[in-house]
């Protein structure tokens, strides 16, 4: 099934922009200063690029399928919906992989097979492609869908973004370190100097995707009971 | 081969399906007729898996659609809303991830190409084909793996009367190896050449269910239909002949209409029209 997931893919060519954006915008800005040092910074770009390709293709192919019909086909044969979201979800996960590498590989690093950064990278590529299902389950046009996903894109990676600052308020806004993005960040941050996340992020990141599995299987029952479809 | 049994679907408040109850038998063709927004593709598609009833059950050669699901969607095939193939993949390359989705090998494929006439076009992907090849695909797509029953969505729906004969020819083909088809048609040349049996649901419900043949006969003869051309447009009447107030309803447009067409025999259209009365199109 991956095979021809595969092919479909490839010969999409908004994935290639998709896979080539954050290593191109890493590699620029990269050049520009000496923040581009700093393990935060490395990290804030990594979680982009599994933001990036995760949710964005992962929520452009579902909503695209649900759009098309072929949805409805492939509920309609014998392999459990859930093996085909878990299959689509493992791909993108994979091809996360390839995006976070070439943005490492434009500052000069290569990542160690088996390390635990690649860890960290994989499970941020498999919460945010998991997040991306969730998304173009939950909207009733694939237009919508597409607003939506590019929103939550875009607030999850600012956030990281300001995230240090904001951690060290008092009150609601320290709430922002449970934010998946935030969590991710922490752990990719420890990652690239080859530590394990704290076991605070650790849970957060499973309960995130606990969370996340939980709402998309309960998304497919819906449409099944309800019968509501694009 | 297939049975369904008190049926009921709603959305919200709006009740779709209302207690529909039918069996088809194997080798059947079957007809799902009726207006628009009837109940036709909401039957089609809890029959198929894709929609749980609020009640009621469907059995497909033994097996629960619900309980027993995947064995049940073993044994069908489906070809619903158009375009349904994936754009970017070749024919052949959809026909092989359907046929890896249940399991077939790669000449069975080959076969369904060849039966189905697609072999010149295998290498031509999905987004660039006519609405007719579209349609061939998803339906030689939904015939992969031998299955016991097709469930079929409007097949020859927007398709030229070669296409469709030529759909027609197969579903022939299918029909004598055994295979039973559930069909939702407009077309009521289509339903008269074609099905085995017909059923004409009218909002949720079924109002009749026999042969073709059989519900011209039981209905038609019970009706006398008049068209007649008046203030600029041609209009059309179906009148009872039982009610005593046929005779000089007649007599009345013919003396002050120009009656372009007056008979008592006719065709499952009628029968339909008949069925369907104050129902939109």
């Amino acid at each position: 099934m991956v095979g021809w997931a595969a092919r479909d893919l490839v010969r999409n060519r908004a994935l290639w922009v998709m896979l080539a954006l954050p290593t191109g915008v890493f590699w620029t800005v990269a050049r520009t200063g000496q923040s581009a040092r700093g393990p935060w910074f490395l990290s804030s770009w990594l979680l982009f690029a599994e933001v990036m390709t995760g949710l964005m293709i992962t929520s452009s192919h579902w909503l695209e399928e649900r759009e098309q019909g072929t949805w409805s086909f492939l509920r309609t044969t014998p392999v459990p919906v859930g093996w085909m979201l878990a299959a689509q979800v493992l791909f993108v996960g994979v091809l996360t992989l390839f995006s976070q590498m070439g943005v490492l590989g434009a500052q000069g690093r290569s990542v160690e097979p088996g390390g635990v950064l690649v860890l960290d990278m994989m499970a941020g590529g498999l919460l945010f492609a998991t997040l991306g299902v969730v998304i173009a389950l939950a909207s009733p046009s694939a237009r919508s869908g597409s607003l939506v996903a590019a929103g939550v894109m875009v607030v999850l990676f600012l956030t990281a973004l300001i995230a240090p600052g904001l951690e060290r308020e008092p009150g609601p806004a320290a709430l922002v370190r449970w934010m998946p993005s935030v969590l991710m960040a922490h752990a990719l941050a420890r990652g690239v100097s080859g530590s394990l996340p704290a076991p605070p992020v650790t849970a957060g990141i499973l309960g995130w995707g606990l969370l996340l599995v939980a709402i998309s299987g309960a998304l497919v029952r819906r449409e099944y009971t309800r019968g509501t479809s694009l | 081969m297939i049975e369904a049994v008190g049926l009921r679907k709603a959305y919200g408040r709006s009740l779709a399906v209302d207690g529909i109850t039918f069996t088809v038998e194997r080798g059947e063709i079957f007809g799902l007729l009726g207006p628009n927004g009837a109940g036709k593709t909401t039957t089609m598609r809890m029959l198929s898996g894709l929609v749980r009833p609020d009640a009621g059950r469907v059995r497909i050669a033994g097996y629960d659609v619900v309980r027993q699901r995947r064995a049940a969607l073993q044994r069908i095939g489906v070809a619903f809303e158009l375009p349904a193939l994936y754009p970017r993949l070749t024919v052949r390359e959809n026909l092989e991830f359907a046929g890896a989705l249940r399991g077939r090998p790669a000449r069975e494929v080959a076969e369904v190409m060849e039966r189905w006439g697609l072999a010149a076009r295998e290498r031509q992907r999905a987004g660039t084909l006519s609405r007719g090849w579209k349609q061939r695909t998803m339906i030689a797509r939904a015939s992969l793996g031998s299955p016991e029953a097709l469930f079929l969505d409007e097949p020859t729906g927007g398709l030229d009367p070669s296409a469709a004969a030529e759909i027609h020819r197969i579903l022939g083909t299918l029909r004598a190896e055994g295979v039973t088809v559930v069909m939702s048609t407009h077309d009521m040349a289509e339903a008269t050449l074609l099905c085995d049996r017909v059923a004409i649901v009218v909002r949720g419900q079924l109002v009749a269910v026999d042969p073709p043949s059989a519900l011209v006969g039981r209905l038609q003869s019970q009706a006398v239909e008049v068209t007649w051309w008046e203030a600029g447009g041609v209009h059309r009447t179906a009148l009872a002949l039982e009610d005593p107030a046929t005779p000089a309803a007649v007599w009345r447009l013919m003396t002050h209409a120009r009656v372009l067409e007056i008979h008592t025999t006719g065709s499952l259209e009628t029968v339909y029209r008949q069925l369907t009365a104050g129902e939109k199109p």
